[in-house]
């Protein structure tokens, strides 16, 4: 119990110093989408699905969301430089909010 | 074993039960050739007579006199004529023509070519039997002696032909000329069999020869005709004697003259033979016997409805109850009226008939024999009638009237829809006055104004009475609700009854609640009403307040990202106020409003329009303040790397 508390707190201290504070604030949003998800998701198990195109638009939504949010991430993240070589971080955030207009526009379109 | 054993008893058994079955209408037939008959076969000759057909003139003139002159006049004309354009074959037609004109007395000659041509048939070689008959008849009609050498040459042409020929017109013919040909022809004798033989069976009823009346006679004649002058038994036995008269009374409504003519001469020729012949035993009347005078009279004749001679001696006979076939009498004699030599008559008064069916089986000179059957009628009384209104809840006695039959009460009865109408009536049997059962007892109710009646039937109880009762209340719908006078019948009919009757009992004023309203005819002619589209109904929508929460618990997650990011220290500092940074940043919220408005009331299309340009915007605004954040990126970095180094 010792160990997994030694090692909780040392992964913690790790990620807290060396993580840089951009993706600090992804890992954030993340926590939040991920949230909002599990919300819905609880809604969905105790009410029940309807209307059912609702709760997919918007459940669909927070997968996406999710999806995106850690695929912009991995570009921006800069131990990833090697891999994304000819992708910069404002690259990847100019293809997330485009991703995202599209997203939301069927979305939108979806939810009713 | 056991099973061969027990085919054979019922074999036995079988045999046994036509055998009884058989001599119970030995040597009689169901009819005979009656008046009616020979009043229609009659007229068929008249109308023959008046027929443009050579046979048919011939077979008529052979059976009715014509006494007109002139008639007789034409009629020798027009047979001339009708010989010239007949397409029959010679030999037929000649015969026709010159029976017809003997049977006539016709005073014109026959032209002399035809005669030289007839005298000269018999020397030629004649081809068949029916030309040799034919031209034997012919010459016979003329009143021409055949001579006795022609004869015999005649007859061993004939002998010749039947050798090959054994077809049943071929022996008919064959007998009959053999009938002309005095000893010559009796070697024919021999073949009589031949013929008989192949006559067909139907039902077991019926025995005719195939080809119909005219061959069936043409080979009775024949053979009778054969069997008599040659002092031979008779072809027939006594049993086909019965199945060939069968026969012939089953054609009687023949139409033509020529098969009127040969029915009447085959049955006379089988009545003729008096070992064999057929009688005919009938019952006189409808077989109907009053139980007062019960009289069974029964007409014994001979097929064709003459009496016989000699007559019957004695006529025994034994009389069952069809019902359980118990025996009513034995050995009934039954006497000849001296009126009339057909009928015979036997009283069974004595015997007290009572009301039923009886079978009769009559045995004349131990002969005969004849099973019918009769019916003895029997009168219904009745005894007693009562006629009553009680209420329909019993809550008060019950008044009752007796009527006597055939009187009529007098006073009218009356009956609302509270009450019933009550009919009990005992009917007895005039002879023994014990209760009986009829087929129908009905009780009718009749409106003289409306002209509507409406039938019950009487029910039997157990002291065998005849019971009815109606509630005025629960049958008003039988009556259409039609209040008034009604008379009341008693209607008594049965099969076996002498006196069914009708009988008026009373009158009765009948009152009906009102019909039921709502039971006025629904069949409104117009527009059905309109179907309307049912949409689907939503499902339940879970309480406001539930929604209300969830719709909070998911933005808590918003403000948990904004304290986080506040702890995190959110660096806005390098946010610059240059217009393309603005620009990108209300271009994106833009889309995102638009795509709220999208959500509340616009359509794609709509949505899509309004997108683009402000996509465009936002995309060169975005472009520019991405591209300046990479250059102070890297000028950050490269400053930092002179720092350091």
């Amino acid at each position: 119990m010792v160990e997994i508390g030694g090692v909780v707190s040392k992964f913690y201290n790790d990620y807290v110093q060396n993580t840089p504070k951009k993706l600090k604030m992804v890992d954030i949003y993340l926590g939040y989408i991920l949230l909002t998800g599990i919300i819905q998701f609880v809604y969905c198990c105790l009410v029940g699905t309807f209307p059912f195109n609702s709760f997919l638009s918007g459940f669909i939504s927070t997968v996406s969301c999710f999806v995106l949010a850690v695929c912009l991430r991995l570009q921006a993240n800069p131990q990833n430089k090697t891999v994304f070589a000819g992708i910069s971080p404002e690259r990847g955030f100019a293809d997330f909010i485009f991703a995202h207009v599209i997203l939301h526009l069927v979305v939108m379109n979806f939810i009713g | 074993m056991g099973f061969y054993f027990f085919t054979t008893t019922a074999l036995t058994l079988l045999c046994v039960l036509c055998a009884t079955a058989g001599t119970w209408s030995a040597r009689t037939v169901d009819s005979h050739l009656g008046p009616k008959d020979l009043t229609r076969l009659q007229k068929v000759f008249v109308d023959g007579l008046s027929s443009n057909d050579l046979q048919a003139i011939f077979f008529a003139s052979q059976n009715i006199e014509t006494t007109d002159v002139t008639t007789k006049e034409t009629l020798c004309k027009k047979i001339l004529t009708l010989h010239e354009e007949s397409k029959l074959n010679n030999f037929e037609k000649d015969y026709y023509l010159v029976g017809a004109n003997r049977n006539l007395r016709c005073s014109t000659k026959l032209p002399e070519t035809l005669l030289s041509k007839i005298y000269s048939s018999l020397d030629s070689q004649l081809s068949t039997t029916q030309e040799i008959y034919y031209r034997i008849v012919t010459h016979k009609a003329l009143g021409v002696q055949v001579s006795e050498a022609t004869q015999g040459k005649v007859a061993k042409r004939l002998q010749e032909l039947l050798k090959t020929d054994d077809s049943l017109s071929g022996l008919g013919y064959g007998f009959n000329v053999a009938l002309e040909l005095g000893p010559s022809g009796s070697f024919v004798a021999n073949r009589i069999e031949d013929a008989i033989i192949q006559a067909d069976e139907v039902d077991g009823k019926l025995l005719q020869f195939e080809g119909g009346l005219s061959i069936t006679a043409l080979i009775l004649n024949g053979a009778f005709g054969v069997a008599k002058t040659y002092n031979k038994p008779a072809p027939v036995t006594a049993e086909q004697a019965v199945k060939f008269a069968n026969y012939l009374l089953s054609r009687r409504s023949v139409q033509t003259s020529k098969g009127a003519h040969v029915l009447i001469e085959a049955l006379k020729t089988i009545s003729g033979n008096e070992k064999i012949s057929p009688i005919c035993i009938q019952l006189i009347g409808n077989g109907q016997l009053e139980a007062q005078s019960p009289t069974l009279n029964v007409a014994v004749v001979d097929l064709l409805g003459k009496p016989l001679s000699p007559a019957v001696q004695s006529i025994n006979a034994k009389i069952l109850v069809k019902k359980d076939n118990s025996v009513l009498a034995e050995k009934v004699q039954l006497a000849s009226k001296s009126s009339d030599k057909t009928t015979y008559g036997a009283d069974l008064s004595n015997l007290k008939p009572a009301r039923g069916i009886y079978q009769v089986e009559l045995n004349a000179n131990g002969v005969y024999t004849q099973k019918l059957q009769f019916k003895v009628l029997g009168r219904v009384k009745v005894q007693s009638l009562e006629l009553g209104i009680a209420e329909s809840d019993a809550s008060a006695a019950t008044r009752k009237q007796t009527v006597s039959f055939p009187s009529k009460l007098k006073d009218t009865l009356s009956a609302d829809s509270t009450q019933k109408l009550l009919l009990k009536a005992v009917l007895i049997d005039e002879s023994n006055n014990k209760p009986i059962t009829v087929h129908q007892a009905f009780v009718r109710l009749y409106n003289k104004e409306t002209d509507k009646e409406t039938i019950f039937v009487a029910e039997q109880d157990s002291s065998k009475a005849y019971k009815f009762d109606m509630d005025v209340g629960n049958q008003g719908k039988n009556f259409n609700y039609q209040s008034g006078v009604y008379n009341i019948y008693l209607t008594v009919g049965d099969a076996s009854l002498s006196n069914s009757f009708e009988w008026l009992l009373a009158d009765v004023q009948l009152k009906f609640n009102q019909a039921d309203k709502d039971t006025k005819p629904s069949t409104v002619r117009g527009p059905l009403p309109e179907i309307v589209h049912q949409f689907r109904v939503p499902d339940k929508r879970p309480p406001r307040i539930v929604s209300d929460i969830f719709t909070g618990l998911c933005i808590t997650p918003l403000v948990l990202l904004f304290v986080f990011w506040g702890k995190l220290g959110i660096n806005v500092s390098n946010l610059s106020l240059s217009p393309s940074t603005i620009g990108f940043h209300v271009g994106f919220g833009g889309i995102l409003a638009l795509f709220f408005v999208f959500w509340l009331q616009l359509n794609m299309f709509q949505t899509l329009r309004l997108l683009i340009p402000i996509a465009v915007f936002t995309f060169l605004c975005g472009n520019r303040v991405l591209r300046r954040l990479y250059a102070q990126r890297n000028s950050n970095i490269k400053h930092a790397a002179g720092t350091s180094s």
